[in-house]
């Protein structure tokens, strides 16, 4: 459905994206993760036709994204990464706009869209918040019910409860067999929508695997909870592992199951839980410290 | 060729900074009209100007070669400066809400993912600003003749006043090119700078060419000394024949934008 053959476009300096390589299946959920500026959106442009110089070749159902965008856009719903409409006309000008040059005949979803996103958009887009414009471009992503979504941190700006209305579309779409394509910073989102996770740092791709297999490879965690302080501080002198509070050891687990079970005997525990790996403790396990620069962005 | 919603939208949403340039041009245009008087005793006035300053009314184009004739008075009064400076800025404004701030600001993603090529964006776009600009020149011809009409009945020769708004739609719609040629290839500061210090330029480069013979080369380097009103006014054949060269460089600068702007990233 997607192909992308090592794409390259060289901003200079270490900028851009490098022999990029992917290919995305029709019906699949695959979220593309990365920090800011790591070359997701530049990923995206090349996609939807908008750069047009560069090396490597991108296709979408067979067309060509660079000659075809025309024929390819009939089959898309984008959402940029960055909303900025022209601000002067009210929201459901724009759709009326967007949907007369989608060439859709009828406006039946769009409405359906705008209640599930409790977005009235009778008003000048200027006078709109960050949240209803970022809404009222969901909106005109999905209208037209189409085949691929390219979505671009499609969560920015919206409320918690926006989010996971916006969660339960990607999956419906999803079921319905729809291929999607999106990039995001919410793991939240990617975790519940999607089967495969492209990572992408500094213009290239640093992993590119199934959610289920990304971690079910990471080291597994166990918190162990003690009887007595003494205990935490004799097994800390012979074992590695990291104090969580005065009774609680994080250890992860590198050797056999059975042999942490052995070494744990000797103590009085009162409780071992399985501490579950989050795609965010994958996420900064792949990108350190240029991670936590972005996190504190 | 072009897209109908987009261009009925687009009409639509510039309608209001059409009518404040009507504003205008009724206004200027029914002061200058109400000033002419065909009796030369009663523009006196305006033979003490020219032989007070008349450098500086060559400079600003103020023609007054026969001022007992409604369309010497007009093209002078109006087509040597003001009307050509409303022009400019009309064109300037138009084109930068239609191309510059849907690149600058990124909107043009939105109209680009529908199944619609750049060019066929790009010109709808040209369309609507040629629209403007040609209604522009076709209340500048209203009201000129019709005040004129109103003021001094049976002095207004609508033919001649018609070419010689013609023509100046046909000189705005080569300025707007360039403007358009600007906002489409350069990005931010650059394609704003370029859209307006090049017709400035151009505009103070024909009014040098006014300081007299020692100048006159100049005119080879400014697209304006193509629009002479008093020759528009006399229906003279090099009128026609710049009219028609101003017609190839339009359409000529328009090919080379959409050549361009098909080729060209848009980080947007």
């Amino acid at each position: 459905m997607i192909i992308v053959k090592n794409l390259t476009k060289n901003y200079g300096n270490n900028r851009g994206i490098f022999n990029l390589s992917f290919q995305i299946k029709e019906g699949s959920c695959v979220g593309f993760l990365g920090p800011n500026g790591a070359g997701k959106t530049t990923t995206i442009r090349h996609l939807l036709g908008l750069i047009q110089n560069y090396t490597g070749s991108a296709s979408i159902k067979n067309l060509n994204c660079k000659t075809d965008s025309v024929e390819i856009q009939k089959y898309i719903g984008y959402l940029p990464g960055e909303i900025n409409f022209i601000d002067d006309i009210k929201g459901n000008e724009l759709i009326d706009l967007i949907s007369a040059m989608k060439e859709m005949s009828n406006l039946d979803y769009a409405y359906e869209l705008l209640q599930l996103f409790e977005l009235k958009p009778n008003m000048k887009i200027h006078k709109m918040s960050k949240g209803m414009k970022q809404k009222l471009a969901i909106v005109i992503a999905f209208m037209n019910d189409p085949e691929i979504l390219i979505l671009d941190e499609p969560s920015s700006g919206l409320d918690p409860l926006m989010q996971q209305r916006l969660i339960e579309l990607i999956l419906d779409h999803k079921k319905r067999g729809k291929t999607i394509f999106l990039s995001s910073h919410s793991f939240e989102e990617v975790e519940k929508t999607c089967d495969r996770i492209i990572m992408i740092k500094d213009g290239h791709i640093v992993n590119d695997s199934h959610i289920k297999q990304l971690i079910k490879e990471q080291i597994r965690k166990y918190e162990v909870k003690f009887s007595k302080e003494s205990d935490v501080h004799d097994f800390l002198k012979k074992h590695h592992g990291t104090q969580v509070d005065n009774l609680t050891v994080l250890i992860e687990l590198e050797q056999p199951f059975n042999e942490l079970i052995n070494t744990l005997s000797s103590y009085n525990i009162q409780d071992i839980t399985k501490s579950t790996l989050k795609l965010e403790e994958i996420f900064m396990n792949y990108y350190g410290e240029s991670y936590d620069k972005y996190r504190t962005l | 060729m072009i897209n109908i919603a987009l261009y009925k939208k687009e009409f639509k949403r510039n309608l209001i900074l059409f009518l404040i340039f009507l504003g205008l041009i009724l206004l200027y245009g029914a002061i200058v009209s109400a000033m002419f008087d065909p009796n030369v005793d009663n523009l006196s006035w305006i033979q003490s100007l020219q032989d007070l300053y008349p450098e500086l009314l060559d400079f600003i184009g103020f023609n007054f070669a026969e001022i007992t004739d409604y369309q010497y008075f007009i093209s002078g009064y109006l087509y040597g400066m003001l009307f050509i400076l409303f022009g400019i800025i009309y064109a300037n404004i138009i084109s930068s809400r239609l191309i510059y701030r849907y690149i600058d600001q990124g909107s043009i993603v939105f109209l680009l993912s529908t199944p619609n090529s750049r060019k066929k964006v790009l010109l709808t776009q040209i369309f609507v600003v040629q629209t403007y600009l040609f209604l522009l020149a076709l209340s500048m011809f209203l009201v000129t003749s019709l005040f004129g009409e109103i003021f001094n009945p049976g002095y207004v020769d609508f033919g001649k006043l018609f070419y010689l708004n013609l023509s100046f739609f046909i000189l705005l719609s080569f300025i707007s090119s360039l403007m358009i040629l600007c906002h489409s290839i350069f990005e931010g500061k650059k394609a704003l700078g370029f859209s307006i210090g090049l017709p400035v330029l151009f505009f103070f480069l024909n009014l040098i060419t006014n300081l007299g013979n020692t100048y006159k080369f100049v005119v080879y380097f400014t697209p304006f000394s193509l629009f002479d009103p008093i020759l528009c006014i006399n229906y003279s054949g090099l009128s026609f024949i710049y009219n028609g060269l101003l017609i190839l460089l339009t359409l000529s600068t328009f090919g080379i934008t959409i050549f361009y702007f098909n080729k060209r990233d848009l980080s947007v």
